[in-house]
């Protein structure tokens, strides 16, 4: 037998030894998710969704402007003292969030600054969901006095006297700025919110593991690390975090009370039940008369149907927990600094605090050492 | 003069034809008692008069968090769907928002604002008004 011939049939022997074995190791590698869990990874996808432009901006989407969006956004000349942008408080690097406990513009707020990654997604905007548009939600900050304390004649006089703004705010809108100061407000906040429309999580581990497991694929769903398996499974078993965290951006987009404290120096944070009294009361929202779409808007469906309850006191949004690694702090007032502190809250909840009246959806997960580790794994894999 | 009158009898048959295809989608959309399956989820009491309702969502299924419209049809169909709700008993909480009622005519009803924002057992409630009397209808619905 020739040297090559040899050589041939020790490789076509390491073939079918590896036929054989690599399967079993791939089947090692893979849980062995039930169908019923397998349909609940399943719900947690695709990602990215499709990009839908919101019907109450009628710029939304139009590349002209986004554009316009981005250079406002990153250009302290729109606060009233110059000096802070959008971006000084939603850090590009850092998920579009600023990484404090609670946010400090001109002055300390009360609530930690949520990432704007994926916000267009967002039905209620803000840890009290005071909003129901990208837009409206991005002129409130403007006119904050702890943010960038601007003034609507004041906004308009700096965007007036700037013939790069102006010239592209023509862009954007196929007109010249509005003599209406308040129109030109709001026309300033739905550029703002073009651009961060444009704001998507990327693709995470878990993703490309849910893929793989919806297609049937188990080597490559197999690459997924065991401990976020584990995690995952937790996720959406023993822990119920998916009964709230639901759906491709773990958030079903509602509210709730998990026994985070909402004292605040000087009182409460009242969350959403004062959200939505705000909502209610603001010209701006999706009823109002600088929605686009006018009555059709799908979007303002929700927004005439709301209710204001007494239980929704010192509830707080449910966050979505795509790229959780890069937006520590956790919880409404960046009380929790890591994401084995969100894992230990849950895993010691204290049930006095919260204000559940019939079975507890949530109690404490008394989870193992082990458990608890997985479930910061699958928590770390939403991220890139 | 014969053309005009050939131009009237066409004008006419399309007339005629509209008519019958109109009266045709009527019957078809009418609620029809008593209410079958095909018409939606159908749930009634054995009261006097007895009252049924049949439900389904309009997009034909139901997400976690995510806004739907339900079709309804009720029997007798002069009866009047007063309420439309749903609450999770276990956890002793209702939905954020209220739905609000609109008449289709003939027994049928298209319900909007409702949204299901948590996987697990939801009662769904319907209050009619039949005869002078309320009938409070309910059914348990696993939302997965």
């Amino acid at each position: 037998m020739s040297r090559t011939a040899s050589r041939w049939h020790r490789s076509r022997w390491c073939v079918a030894v590896a036929a054989l074995v690599l399967p079993a190791a791939w089947a090692q590698s893979l849980l062995d998710f039930s169908a019923t869990e397998r349909a609940q990874i399943a719900a947690h996808g695709p990602w990215p969704p499709t990009r839908q432009a919101d019907p109450a901006n009628r710029v939304s989407g139009h590349g002209p402007a986004i554009d316009f969006g981005r250079a406002l956004f990153f250009d302290p000349r729109l606060s009233a003292d110059g000096q802070h942008s959008c971006a000084s408080c939603h850090l590009p690097a850092q998920a579009f969030q600023d990484g404090l406990p609670t946010a400090q513009g001109r002055s300390p707020g009360q609530r930690n600054t949520p990432s704007l990654l994926d916000a267009v997604q967002r039905r209620w905007l803000g840890w009290d969901g005071a909003h129901d548009s990208l837009w409206a939600a991005s002129l409130a900050p403007l006119l904050n006095d702890s943010e960038m304390a601007q003034r609507i004649d004041r906004l308009a006089a700096a965007v007036r006297a700037r013939p790069e703004w102006r010239a592209a705010h023509q862009a954007a809108f196929s007109q010249p700025l509005p003599r209406d100061d308040e129109m030109l407000a709001i026309n300033i906040a739905k550029a703002l919110a073009a651009y961060q429309a444009t704001l998507v999580s990327p693709r995470s581990p878990f993703d490309d593991f849910r893929d793989a497991l919806v297609r049937g694929d188990a080597q490559a769903a197999g690459k997924y690390p065991l401990a976020a398996q584990r995690g995952l499974r937790l996720f959406i078993g023993h822990g119920r975090c998916s009964v709230c965290h639901a759906g491709p951006a773990f958030t079903n987009e509602e509210f709730a009370d998990i026994g985070v404290p909402f004292f605040v120096p000087g009182g409460v944070d009242p969350g959403r039940h004062g959200g939505i009294r705000k909502l209610k009361d603001s010209h701006n929202n999706r009823l109002g008369p600088h929605n686009d779409a006018g009555a059709a808007d799908p979007g303002a469906v929700l927004t005439r149907h709301l209710v204001l309850e007494h239980r929704n006191f010192g509830e707080f949004r449910v966050p979505g927990l795509r790229q959780l690694v890069h937006t520590a702090p956790y919880m409404h007032n960046g009380s929790l600094t890591t994401i084995e502190d969100v894992v230990r809250h849950y895993d010691q909840l204290d049930e006095d605090r919260l204000h559940a009246d019939g079975a507890s959806i949530l109690r404490p997960l008394a989870l193992s050492a082990g458990d608890a580790a997985d479930l910061a794994a699958f928590l770390r894999s939403l991220s890139r | 003069m014969k053309r005009c009158r050939e131009a009237r009898i066409a004008r006419l048959r399309k007339a005629v034809a509209a008519v019958a295809l109109l009266c045709a989608w009527a019957g078809a959309v009418q609620a029809k008692c008593p209410l079958v399956p095909e018409d939606g989820t159908v749930i009634g009491d054995a009261g006097v008069p007895a009252v049924q309702v049949a439900w389904r969502a309009e997009a034909g299924t139901i997400a976690v968090g995510q806004p739907f419209v339900m079709r309804l049809s009720v029997c007798p169909v002069d009866a009047q769907l007063q309420r439309v709700d749903a609450t999770m008993p276990e956890h002793r909480h209702g939905m954020n928002y209220r739905p609000s009622l609109q008449s289709l005519g003939d027994g049928r009803w298209r319900v909007e604002g409702l949204l299901w924002h948590m996987a697990g057992r939801w009662e769904l409630q319907f209050d009619v008004r039949a005869a002078g009397k309320l009938h409070i209808l309910r059914q348990s619905v696993a939302l997965p």
